[in-house]
């Protein structure tokens, strides 16, 4: 087990290598000069100025070394300095961190809570009227564009019924519990719509993969009551590999609420990377990209890990 | 020796003679699963209607008589009438052309990013399972690498870089989906390849560019064209998101979700704004899904009871 774990972070790490590589040279290929987005436009430099800043950003050394320079400095937690805001891109990231853990994590809770039974109940029940519908729901989920579901609900609950706040985290002047909990409903929903449509149908082949085993018939076959059959041997075995979904999950926690967190103005990490992107903020870019995408190898890697241990049948070796 | 040449001849040709025919047993076999499933085929219908609009925007516009770039005086943000269809957009333009010619972007994306992801990844997952060794694993590991992007981040990090155009949203949209396909055919071709004709094949003197696209790509069609649809279902949501975001094609070309970028100021006042675009993009990424079920249990009947 031990050997199989240092073995995987030693595959880790050349990955990790040709993906900081692959975020680096992408931001490269951008034309312009980079000087030109850190130095406001009004600003009239003369080329010595020109040259300083230049030298003080690294600008003037070669490309490899600018790389080594950004992947070393990344490693031991610095970032970088955003062009924009003139401050270290970690203490930027630090504040939009919480409010998108906040919201995927319920989302992700509310999905788990509704998709389990509802596969469950859809495998168990296969080809009856509930298993259709669930099937039915979880196509609309999947093809259903979530800023487009987010819109018509703003319109429904704010604009029409004025239940609920169309945007934010908190009320200007307000700041209760259920002033925030309101403002959670709708990105939340729009959120877990899809990941319930994803969760449910695996949750429902899983279920089936499991119900055909021998063992199951076994256990019918020697007299078990069907709570016991279904509870023990199905529904223990068939949930099993819900554990990689937690951890292949994992990543979603950086970058699942793009598009949602614009709809709802959700001041998180989403909407702080397409400010980035769109004010071409590159020391914010890459420092997001690549904590997306070291999330990604982590959530793999533990979802792995997690399998081992809940299924004696995975051997490492 | 006269008589082992014939012979070997006659065994030669009998194959190639029949190739045709297989083939089309393959497709019939395959339209006969099909068309058993009736929520397929009235997906397929759909989206064979939503393409004919698209190729036929030129025409239905002119026959709605209203331009998608023409502000029309006297109406702004207007719902549905007998004369503006979906009613007008906050400049007073005619919402029903602009969806319609929408589609354009919207339905041709879909498409071509669809076909530079199959390109790529069926090239990319062939070589690497035919060849194997040092050439699989550098691919592989290139793919892994690929597939831990975060989709929707290194789209817009691409588009911003090289520019949000029609052309980059293909390319973006299209290097980060190929992996998927990539481990699939890479996968079935591993199994393929230590398959008696493909040794047959071999033994006959084929090159590896024979075999791996007269013997094995074909044979991994039926993985290759489920993928490829749900691809297309995940190109045009994409680029929708994209245009959402602002990152899509320009105004004022209209696509199906920069209309809905423009609409969003004015959902309180005119719902239908936003209402028709996503619509369109609702239904085309649902049919798309449901025939891409339907393929699923056509081709692959094991796959069908486990749904």
């Amino acid at each position: 087990m031990i050997q199989y774990i240092i073995r995987r972070t030693l595959v880790l790490i050349p990955t990790l290598f040709v993906t900081t590589m692959v975020i680096f040279l992408i931001v490269q290929l951008a034309p312009g000069d980079p000087l030109e987005i850190f130095v406001s436009p009004e600003v009239k430099l003369t080329p010595e100025e020109k040259a300083r800043i230049r030298h003080q950003l690294g600008l003037d050394r070669p490309l490899y070394e600018q790389y080594a320079r950004w992947v070393t400095d990344f490693f031991v937690g610095n970032m970088g300095t955003s062009f924009n805001y003139k401050v270290p891109v970690w203490d930027l990231i630090k504040t939009r961190l919480w409010p998108t853990v906040q919201l995927m994590g319920l989302s992700l809770l509310l999905a788990l809570l509704v998709a389990i039974p509802a596969g469950v109940l859809s495998a168990l029940r296969q080809y009856s009227w509930l298993d259709n519908t669930v099937t039915a729901l979880a196509f609309f989920g999947i093809s259903m564009p979530n800023f487009w579901l987010g819109l018509l609900m703003i319109f429904l609950f704010s604009v029409y019924l004025g239940w609920l706040p169309t945007s934010g985290m908190i009320s200007p002047g307000g700041g209760g519990l259920l002033d925030r909990l309101a403002h959670l409903i709708m990105p939340v929903f729009v959120l877990s719509t899809g990941f319930i449509a994803g969760f449910s149908r695996y949750m429902r082949s899983q279920m089936l993969e499991v119900m055909h085993e021998e063992y199951v018939y076994t256990a019918r076959a020697k007299g078990l009551k069907e709570s016991i059959v279904i509870f023990k041997h199905i529904l223990r075995n068939a949930l099993l590999p819900v554990v990689t979904l937690l951890g292949l999950s994992l990543p979603i926690f950086v970058s699942g609420a793009l598009i949602t967190e614009q709809v709802f103005g959700w001041p998180g990490l989403g909407q702080f990377f397409w400010q980035a992107a769109t004010q071409r903020d590159y020391p914010v870019i890459m420092a997001i990209l690549t904590l997306a995408a070291i999330l990604t190898l982590l959530g793999n890697f533990l979802a792995d890990l997690a399998y081992g241990l809940v299924d004696p049948r995975i051997r490492y070796d | 020796m006269a008589k082992y040449a014939s012979l070997v001849t006659r065994e030669v040709k009998a194959p190639t003679a029949e190739l045709p025919l297989e083939r089309r047993t393959f497709f019939k076999l395959f339209w006969r699963q099909l068309r058993r499933s009736p929520l397929a085929m009235i997906s397929l219908f759909v989206l064979l209607l939503l393409y004919a609009m698209m190729l036929a925007a030129p025409l239905i516009t002119q026959y709605v008589g209203y331009d998608p770039y023409q502000v029309y005086v006297g109406g702004r943000n207007e719902g549905p009438s007998a004369k503006h269809w979906f009613g007008t957009d906050h400049l007073g333009r005619d919402l029903f052309s602009r969806v319609v010619w929408g589609s354009r972007i919207s339905l041709t994306i879909g498409l071509l990013a669809a076909s530079v992801t199959v390109l790529v990844g069926a090239l990319l997952g062939a070589i690497a399972g035919y060849f194997g060794g040092s050439l699989d694993n550098l691919i592989m590991r290139f793919t892994d690498v690929v597939l831990n992007f975060p989709f929707l981040f290194f789209a817009i990090t691409i588009v911003t870089v090289i520019g949000p155009s029609f052309w980059n949203i293909v390319w973006a949209i299209g290097f980060l989906s190929w992996p998927g396909i990539a481990r699939i055919v890479r996968g079935n071709i591993l199994s393929l390849r230590e398959r008696e004709f493909i040794l047959a094949a071999r033994a006959m003197g084929a090159g590896a560019g024979r075999i791996i696209f007269q013997h094995l790509l074909p044979n991994t069609m039926a993985p290759i064209i489920v993928n490829a649809t749900l691809t297309v279902a995940g190109a045009i949501l994409a680029e929708a998101g994209l245009s959402y975001l602002g990152l899509g094609v320009q105004p004022p070309t209209p696509s199906w979700g920069n209309i809905l970028l423009d609409g969003k100021p004015y959902l309180a006042s005119n719902i239908w704004y936003t209402l028709f675009p996503g619509l369109f993009i609702f239904i085309t990424v649902l049919c798309i899904n449901f025939l891409g079920d339907g393929l699923r249990d056509a081709l692959d009947p094991r796959l069908s009871t486990q749904g």
